[in-house]
Protein backbone atom coordinates (compact mmCIF):
# COMPACT_ATOMS: atom_id res chain seq x y z
CA UNK A 1 0.00 0.00 0.00
CA UNK A 2 1.06 3.87 -0.65
CA UNK A 3 0.77 4.87 2.84
CA UNK A 4 2.78 2.13 4.06
CA UNK A 5 5.68 3.04 2.23
CA UNK A 6 6.21 6.00 3.42
CA UNK A 7 9.53 5.94 5.84
CA UNK A 8 8.64 5.21 8.98
CA UNK A 9 9.56 9.04 10.36
CA UNK A 10 7.48 10.23 8.09
CA UNK A 11 4.59 8.39 9.55
CA UNK A 12 3.57 10.59 12.73
CA UNK A 13 3.69 13.73 10.26
CA UNK A 14 1.59 12.19 7.41
CA UNK A 15 -1.41 10.68 9.80
CA UNK A 16 -1.39 13.98 11.78
CA UNK A 17 -2.01 16.10 8.56
CA UNK A 18 -3.85 13.39 7.17
CA UNK A 19 -6.42 12.95 10.44
CA UNK A 20 -6.85 16.82 10.17
CA UNK A 21 -7.38 17.19 6.56
CA UNK A 22 -10.56 14.83 7.08
CA UNK A 23 -11.78 16.43 10.27
CA UNK A 24 -11.35 19.97 8.70
CA UNK A 25 -13.31 18.25 5.39
CA UNK A 26 -15.83 16.48 7.65
CA UNK A 27 -16.43 20.22 9.30
CA UNK A 28 -16.74 21.78 6.05
CA UNK A 29 -19.14 19.48 4.65
CA UNK A 30 -21.15 19.94 7.85
CA UNK A 31 -20.63 23.80 7.59
CA UNK A 32 -22.09 23.46 4.29
CA UNK A 33 -25.00 20.96 4.97
CA UNK A 34 -26.17 23.35 7.59
CA UNK A 35 -25.61 26.71 5.83
CA UNK A 36 -27.36 25.76 2.94
CA UNK A 37 -29.91 24.58 5.06
CA UNK A 38 -30.62 27.90 6.62
CA UNK A 39 -30.51 29.48 3.28
CA UNK A 40 -33.66 27.03 1.65
CA UNK A 41 -35.38 28.16 5.31
CA UNK A 42 -35.02 31.98 4.67
CA UNK A 43 -35.88 30.97 1.02
CA UNK A 44 -39.03 29.34 2.23
CA UNK A 45 -39.76 32.32 5.03
CA UNK A 46 -39.77 34.70 1.89
CA UNK A 47 -42.12 32.57 0.02
CA UNK A 48 -44.54 32.41 2.94
CA UNK A 49 -44.41 36.03 3.39
CA UNK A 50 -45.65 36.35 -0.44
CA UNK A 51 -48.10 33.93 0.08
CA UNK A 52 -49.23 36.28 3.27
CA UNK A 53 -49.37 38.95 0.41
CA UNK A 54 -51.14 37.52 -2.42
CA UNK A 55 -53.93 36.88 0.91
CA UNK A 56 -53.98 40.37 1.19
CA UNK A 57 -54.60 41.30 -2.01
CA UNK A 58 -57.11 38.68 -2.56
CA UNK A 59 -58.94 40.00 1.04
CA UNK A 60 -58.60 43.24 -0.73
CA UNK A 61 -60.13 42.32 -3.91
CA UNK A 62 -62.87 40.42 -1.94
CA UNK A 63 -63.51 43.61 -0.13
CA UNK A 64 -63.59 45.10 -3.52
CA UNK A 65 -65.95 43.23 -5.14
CA UNK A 66 -67.94 43.54 -2.48
CA UNK A 67 -68.02 46.87 -2.93
CA UNK A 68 -68.74 47.42 -6.30
CA UNK A 69 -71.44 44.67 -5.92
CA UNK A 70 -73.04 47.18 -2.99
CA UNK A 71 -72.54 49.79 -5.76
CA UNK A 72 -74.36 47.87 -8.48
CA UNK A 73 -77.34 47.04 -6.60
CA UNK A 74 -77.66 50.70 -4.47
CA UNK A 75 -77.38 52.29 -8.41
CA UNK A 76 -79.86 49.39 -9.66
CA UNK A 77 -82.58 50.64 -6.67
CA UNK A 78 -81.55 54.29 -7.36
CA UNK A 79 -82.19 54.66 -11.09
CA UNK A 80 -84.74 52.37 -11.77
CA UNK A 81 -86.77 51.27 -8.70
CA UNK A 82 -86.38 55.06 -7.73
CA UNK A 83 -88.13 57.05 -10.57
CA UNK A 84 -90.82 53.69 -11.01
CA UNK A 85 -91.89 54.76 -7.14
CA UNK A 86 -91.71 58.39 -7.81
CA UNK A 87 -94.08 58.25 -10.88
CA UNK A 88 -96.21 55.92 -9.41
CA UNK A 89 -96.49 58.82 -6.73
CA UNK A 90 -97.43 61.42 -9.46
CA UNK A 91 -100.28 59.32 -11.19
CA UNK A 92 -101.60 58.86 -7.05
CA UNK A 93 -101.21 62.35 -6.02
CA UNK A 94 -104.06 64.20 -3.88
CA UNK A 95 -105.53 66.00 -7.28
CA UNK A 96 -106.63 62.28 -8.28
CA UNK A 97 -110.00 62.50 -6.32
CA UNK A 98 -110.87 65.65 -8.17
CA UNK A 99 -110.21 64.40 -11.57
CA UNK A 100 -112.92 62.33 -14.27
CA UNK A 101 -113.79 59.03 -13.18
CA UNK A 102 -112.08 57.85 -16.56
CA UNK A 103 -108.83 59.66 -15.69
CA UNK A 104 -108.84 58.56 -12.20
CA UNK A 105 -109.18 54.89 -13.83
CA UNK A 106 -106.51 55.59 -16.14
CA UNK A 107 -103.97 57.08 -13.52
CA UNK A 108 -104.99 53.94 -11.17
CA UNK A 109 -103.99 51.43 -14.13
CA UNK A 110 -100.70 53.22 -15.13
CA UNK A 111 -99.76 53.44 -11.70
CA UNK A 112 -100.62 49.84 -11.08
CA UNK A 113 -98.29 49.33 -14.31
CA UNK A 114 -95.39 50.96 -12.87
CA UNK A 115 -95.40 49.34 -9.44
CA UNK A 116 -95.61 45.66 -11.47
CA UNK A 117 -92.75 47.26 -12.76
CA UNK A 118 -90.60 48.16 -10.14
CA UNK A 119 -91.61 44.24 -8.48
CA UNK A 120 -90.38 42.41 -11.58
CA UNK A 121 -87.15 45.20 -10.91
CA UNK A 122 -86.86 43.96 -7.38
CA UNK A 123 -87.76 40.83 -8.11
CA UNK A 124 -84.80 40.55 -10.67
CA UNK A 125 -82.03 42.04 -8.02
CA UNK A 126 -82.87 39.70 -5.44
CA UNK A 127 -82.56 36.48 -7.39
CA UNK A 128 -79.07 37.98 -8.91
CA UNK A 129 -78.00 37.80 -5.31
CA UNK A 130 -79.90 34.63 -4.65
CA UNK A 131 -81.04 32.45 -7.40
CA UNK A 132 -84.30 31.22 -6.50
CA UNK A 133 -83.58 27.62 -7.69
CA UNK A 134 -80.53 27.47 -6.22
CA UNK A 135 -82.20 27.74 -2.70
CA UNK A 136 -84.75 25.54 -3.36
CA UNK A 137 -83.78 22.70 -5.49
CA UNK A 138 -79.81 23.34 -4.49
CA UNK A 139 -77.05 23.41 -6.81
CA UNK A 140 -77.69 20.71 -9.10
CA UNK A 141 -80.80 22.23 -10.26
CA UNK A 142 -78.92 25.63 -10.68
CA UNK A 143 -76.00 24.70 -12.61
CA UNK A 144 -78.26 22.75 -14.91
CA UNK A 145 -80.73 25.62 -15.26
CA UNK A 146 -77.64 27.74 -15.88
CA UNK A 147 -75.68 25.71 -18.07
CA UNK A 148 -79.44 25.27 -20.26
CA UNK A 149 -80.02 28.77 -20.47
CA UNK A 150 -76.26 29.29 -21.85
CA UNK A 151 -77.37 26.60 -24.45
CA UNK A 152 -80.31 27.98 -24.97
CA UNK A 153 -78.86 31.12 -26.25
CA UNK A 154 -77.36 28.93 -29.45
CA UNK A 155 -73.95 30.85 -28.81
CA UNK A 156 -72.15 27.29 -27.65
CA UNK A 157 -72.99 24.17 -26.42
CA UNK A 158 -73.33 23.80 -22.93
CA UNK A 159 -74.12 20.69 -20.48
CA UNK A 160 -73.89 19.81 -16.94
CA UNK A 161 -73.56 15.84 -15.16
CA UNK A 162 -74.08 15.64 -11.66
CA UNK A 163 -73.20 11.81 -10.77
CA UNK A 164 -73.17 11.93 -7.11
CA UNK A 165 -75.32 14.73 -5.28
CA UNK A 166 -77.39 12.92 -3.38
CA UNK A 167 -76.53 14.62 -0.11
CA UNK A 168 -76.97 18.65 -0.73
CA UNK A 169 -74.13 20.66 0.70
CA UNK A 170 -75.18 23.36 3.16
CA UNK A 171 -76.93 26.74 1.47
CA UNK A 172 -73.89 29.08 2.17
CA UNK A 173 -71.71 26.62 0.73
CA UNK A 174 -73.87 25.98 -2.06
CA UNK A 175 -74.21 29.79 -2.87
CA UNK A 176 -70.19 29.95 -2.81
CA UNK A 177 -69.84 27.22 -4.82
CA UNK A 178 -72.71 28.60 -7.62
CA UNK A 179 -70.93 31.65 -7.92
CA UNK A 180 -67.43 30.07 -8.79
CA UNK A 181 -69.14 28.29 -11.36
CA UNK A 182 -70.71 31.27 -12.73
CA UNK A 183 -67.79 33.38 -12.70
CA UNK A 184 -65.70 30.29 -14.91
CA UNK A 185 -68.53 30.39 -17.08
CA UNK A 186 -68.75 34.06 -17.05
CA UNK A 187 -64.87 34.44 -18.15
CA UNK A 188 -64.82 31.23 -20.27
CA UNK A 189 -67.95 32.85 -22.00
CA UNK A 190 -66.24 36.39 -22.02
CA UNK A 191 -62.56 35.47 -23.37
CA UNK A 192 -62.55 31.63 -24.49
CA UNK A 193 -64.24 31.69 -27.62
CA UNK A 194 -64.96 28.59 -26.67
CA UNK A 195 -67.45 26.18 -28.46
CA UNK A 196 -68.92 23.76 -25.45
CA UNK A 197 -68.70 23.83 -21.92
CA UNK A 198 -69.43 20.95 -19.95
CA UNK A 199 -69.49 20.02 -16.42
CA UNK A 200 -68.63 17.03 -14.47
CA UNK A 201 -69.25 16.44 -10.93
CA UNK A 202 -68.82 13.10 -8.40
CA UNK A 203 -67.79 13.03 -4.75
CA UNK A 204 -65.70 10.44 -3.42
CA UNK A 205 -65.35 10.30 0.81
CA UNK A 206 -65.76 13.40 2.37
CA UNK A 207 -65.21 15.36 -0.93
CA UNK A 208 -67.20 16.50 -3.80
CA UNK A 209 -65.29 16.79 -7.50
CA UNK A 210 -66.65 19.32 -10.25
CA UNK A 211 -64.81 19.59 -13.28
CA UNK A 212 -65.13 22.09 -16.26
CA UNK A 213 -64.10 21.12 -19.39
CA UNK A 214 -64.31 23.84 -22.56
CA UNK A 215 -61.98 23.65 -25.77
CA UNK A 216 -61.68 27.39 -26.03
CA UNK A 217 -58.48 29.47 -25.01
CA UNK A 218 -58.07 29.07 -21.37
CA UNK A 219 -55.24 29.43 -18.54
CA UNK A 220 -53.41 26.43 -16.81
CA UNK A 221 -52.26 26.61 -12.91
CA UNK A 222 -49.30 28.58 -13.15
CA UNK A 223 -51.04 31.46 -15.20
CA UNK A 224 -53.96 31.65 -12.55
CA UNK A 225 -51.24 31.93 -9.77
CA UNK A 226 -49.70 34.68 -11.79
CA UNK A 227 -53.08 36.26 -12.17
CA UNK A 228 -53.74 36.38 -8.45
CA UNK A 229 -50.40 37.73 -7.84
CA UNK A 230 -51.11 41.01 -9.82
CA UNK A 231 -53.62 43.94 -9.38
CA UNK A 232 -55.40 42.54 -12.43
CA UNK A 233 -58.05 39.60 -12.78
CA UNK A 234 -60.62 40.74 -9.54
CA UNK A 235 -62.95 37.48 -10.84
CA UNK A 236 -59.51 35.22 -10.43
CA UNK A 237 -59.27 36.62 -7.53
CA UNK A 238 -62.80 36.19 -6.01
CA UNK A 239 -62.92 32.29 -7.48
CA UNK A 240 -59.27 31.97 -4.88
CA UNK A 241 -60.72 33.97 -2.12
CA UNK A 242 -64.52 32.07 -2.30
CA UNK A 243 -62.10 28.55 -2.55
CA UNK A 244 -60.61 29.92 0.54
CA UNK A 245 -63.85 30.33 2.08
CA UNK A 246 -64.73 26.67 1.37
CA UNK A 247 -61.53 24.99 2.18
CA UNK A 248 -60.88 23.47 -1.13
CA UNK A 249 -58.79 23.89 -3.66
CA UNK A 250 -58.91 24.44 -7.71
CA UNK A 251 -57.11 23.20 -10.53
CA UNK A 252 -56.49 24.80 -14.12
CA UNK A 253 -54.72 22.65 -16.74
CA UNK A 254 -54.22 21.28 -20.46
CA UNK A 255 -55.92 17.77 -21.35
CA UNK A 256 -52.78 15.61 -22.40
CA UNK A 257 -54.40 15.94 -25.59
CA UNK A 258 -53.87 19.74 -25.77
CA UNK A 259 -57.86 20.06 -27.71
CA UNK A 260 -59.60 21.57 -24.15
CA UNK A 261 -58.62 23.20 -20.96
CA UNK A 262 -60.25 21.57 -17.34
CA UNK A 263 -60.31 23.33 -14.63
CA UNK A 264 -60.95 20.94 -11.45
CA UNK A 265 -62.92 21.97 -7.98
CA UNK A 266 -62.19 19.68 -5.17
CA UNK A 267 -65.01 21.12 -2.20
CA UNK A 268 -65.20 19.44 1.73
CA UNK A 269 -68.92 18.39 2.22
CA UNK A 270 -70.45 20.31 4.66
CA UNK A 271 -74.06 18.36 4.68
CA UNK A 272 -77.17 20.27 5.57
CA UNK A 273 -77.68 19.14 9.21
CA UNK B 1 -24.04 -5.11 -0.64
CA UNK B 2 -22.99 -8.91 -0.93
CA UNK B 3 -19.85 -8.41 -2.41
CA UNK B 4 -18.13 -6.77 0.70
CA UNK B 5 -19.50 -9.15 3.71
CA UNK B 6 -18.12 -12.30 1.35
CA UNK B 7 -14.71 -10.18 0.95
CA UNK B 8 -14.29 -9.10 4.73
CA UNK B 9 -15.51 -13.19 5.37
CA UNK B 10 -12.76 -14.57 2.83
CA UNK B 11 -9.97 -11.85 4.14
CA UNK B 12 -10.88 -12.93 7.75
CA UNK B 13 -10.70 -16.64 7.29
CA UNK B 14 -6.77 -16.34 5.11
CA UNK B 15 -5.91 -13.69 8.44
CA UNK B 16 -3.86 -15.79 10.96
CA UNK B 17 -5.21 -16.00 14.36
CA UNK B 18 -2.99 -13.59 15.71
CA UNK B 19 -3.24 -10.67 13.28
CA UNK B 20 -5.68 -8.46 11.57
CA UNK B 21 -6.02 -7.47 8.29
CA UNK B 22 -7.30 -4.01 8.56
CA UNK B 23 -8.05 -3.88 4.70
CA UNK B 24 -11.91 -4.97 5.33
CA UNK B 25 -11.96 -1.87 7.98
CA UNK B 26 -10.71 0.58 5.36
CA UNK B 27 -13.25 -0.69 3.19
CA UNK B 28 -15.64 -0.52 5.89
CA UNK B 29 -14.42 3.06 7.11
CA UNK B 30 -14.91 4.61 3.33
CA UNK B 31 -18.33 2.79 2.70
CA UNK B 32 -19.61 4.84 5.80
CA UNK B 33 -18.30 7.87 5.24
CA UNK B 34 -19.90 7.27 1.29
CA UNK B 35 -23.13 6.97 3.01
CA UNK B 36 -23.14 9.90 5.60
CA UNK B 37 -22.12 12.24 2.99
CA UNK B 38 -25.33 10.80 0.76
CA UNK B 39 -26.98 11.48 4.04
CA UNK B 40 -26.19 15.19 4.44
CA UNK B 41 -26.78 15.37 0.70
CA UNK B 42 -30.70 13.81 1.38
CA UNK B 43 -30.98 15.92 3.78
CA UNK B 44 -30.08 19.33 1.86
CA UNK B 45 -32.34 18.33 -0.53
CA UNK B 46 -35.15 17.73 2.12
CA UNK B 47 -37.11 21.09 2.27
CA UNK B 48 -38.07 20.91 5.91
CA UNK B 49 -39.50 24.52 8.23
CA UNK B 50 -36.69 23.85 11.11
CA UNK B 51 -33.09 24.06 11.40
CA UNK B 52 -31.46 20.87 10.55
CA UNK B 53 -29.47 21.46 13.85
CA UNK B 54 -33.15 20.59 15.95
CA UNK B 55 -32.70 17.34 14.33
CA UNK B 56 -31.75 14.56 16.52
CA UNK B 57 -30.70 12.09 13.60
CA UNK B 58 -28.38 14.74 11.92
CA UNK B 59 -26.65 14.79 15.01
CA UNK B 60 -26.38 11.14 15.21
CA UNK B 61 -24.81 11.40 11.86
CA UNK B 62 -22.70 14.40 12.47
CA UNK B 63 -21.06 12.06 15.66
CA UNK B 64 -20.05 9.19 13.25
CA UNK B 65 -19.08 10.90 10.25
CA UNK B 66 -16.40 13.16 12.89
CA UNK B 67 -15.36 9.36 14.14
CA UNK B 68 -15.17 7.79 10.89
CA UNK B 69 -13.13 10.24 9.45
CA UNK B 70 -10.92 11.34 12.27
CA UNK B 71 -10.00 7.67 12.89
CA UNK B 72 -9.41 7.00 8.97
CA UNK B 73 -5.65 7.51 9.00
CA UNK B 74 -5.85 6.01 12.39
CA UNK B 75 -6.86 2.45 11.21
CA UNK B 76 -4.96 3.28 7.82
CA UNK B 77 -1.56 3.39 10.11
CA UNK B 78 -2.24 1.28 12.83
CA UNK B 79 0.47 -1.44 12.02
CA UNK B 80 2.78 0.84 10.36
CA UNK B 81 5.30 1.84 13.40
CA UNK B 82 5.81 0.15 16.55
CA UNK B 83 7.26 3.27 18.29
CA UNK B 84 5.89 4.29 21.80
CA UNK B 85 5.92 7.99 20.37
CA UNK B 86 3.66 7.34 17.41
CA UNK B 87 1.48 4.82 19.27
CA UNK B 88 0.97 7.27 22.04
CA UNK B 89 0.17 10.22 19.16
CA UNK B 90 -2.54 7.34 17.24
CA UNK B 91 -3.98 6.89 20.92
CA UNK B 92 -4.30 10.85 21.59
CA UNK B 93 -6.19 11.10 18.06
CA UNK B 94 -8.25 8.33 18.82
CA UNK B 95 -9.50 9.58 22.01
CA UNK B 96 -9.47 12.77 21.29
CA UNK B 97 -12.07 11.44 18.15
CA UNK B 98 -13.90 9.19 20.12
CA UNK B 99 -14.21 12.09 22.97
CA UNK B 100 -15.43 14.30 20.51
CA UNK B 101 -17.95 11.86 18.62
CA UNK B 102 -19.53 10.62 22.15
CA UNK B 103 -20.12 14.71 23.09
CA UNK B 104 -22.21 14.85 20.07
CA UNK B 105 -23.88 11.82 20.31
CA UNK B 106 -25.07 12.80 23.79
CA UNK B 107 -26.40 15.97 23.04
CA UNK B 108 -28.17 15.25 20.04
CA UNK B 109 -30.52 12.77 22.83
CA UNK B 110 -31.49 16.26 23.46
CA UNK B 111 -32.55 17.15 20.38
CA UNK B 112 -36.39 17.85 19.67
CA UNK B 113 -38.16 17.74 16.39
CA UNK B 114 -41.21 20.43 15.80
CA UNK B 115 -43.76 18.53 14.67
CA UNK B 116 -44.44 17.79 11.00
CA UNK B 117 -47.28 19.62 9.16
CA UNK B 118 -49.13 18.75 6.11
CA UNK B 119 -49.42 21.93 4.03
CA UNK B 120 -48.29 21.38 0.66
CA UNK B 121 -50.52 23.11 -1.56
CA UNK B 122 -48.48 22.72 -5.06
CA UNK B 123 -50.14 19.42 -5.92
CA UNK B 124 -53.21 17.80 -6.71
CA UNK B 125 -54.12 14.73 -7.07
CA UNK B 126 -57.63 13.40 -7.60
CA UNK B 127 -58.87 9.87 -5.84
CA UNK B 128 -58.14 6.88 -8.22
CA UNK B 129 -61.70 5.54 -8.02
CA UNK B 130 -63.45 9.25 -9.54
CA UNK B 131 -64.38 9.74 -12.64
CA UNK B 132 -64.54 13.20 -14.11
CA UNK B 133 -63.21 12.78 -17.43
CA UNK B 134 -66.08 10.25 -18.77
CA UNK B 135 -67.23 13.10 -21.90
CA UNK B 136 -64.89 13.13 -24.75
CA UNK B 137 -64.94 15.37 -27.91
CA UNK B 138 -66.76 12.63 -30.27
CA UNK B 139 -69.49 11.89 -27.64
CA UNK B 140 -70.32 16.05 -27.52
CA UNK B 141 -70.27 15.76 -31.14
CA UNK B 142 -72.52 12.93 -31.15
CA UNK B 143 -75.01 14.64 -29.06
CA UNK B 144 -75.11 17.89 -31.37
Amino acid sequence: MFFLQVQSDGIPRLMFLGTLAMLILAIGIIVFVIFHQRKVIRYQMQMKQMEAEKQQILLNASIRFQEEERQRIAADLHDDAGPLLATARLYLNENLVNQEKAQQLQSILSAKQIIDDAILLVRNISHSLMPPTLKNFGLESATTDLFQKISGSGTLNASARFHDYRERLKVDQELLVFRIIQELVNNILKHSQAGFIHLTQNANGNYIYLRLHHDGKGIIQSEFDKLNQTSHGLGLKNIASRMKVLGGRIYFEIDTSRTYYKITLEIPKQPIA
Amino acid sequence: MIVFPIYTIVIYSRTPLDGFDTMPSIIEFLILISFLVYFFYEKMQTVVSYPLYQNTSFWIAVGLFIYFTGNFFYLVFIYSSSEIEFIKQMKFIYGIVTIFKNIILSLALFGQEPEKTNDDPDTFELPSNIELDEFSLTNLKNKQ
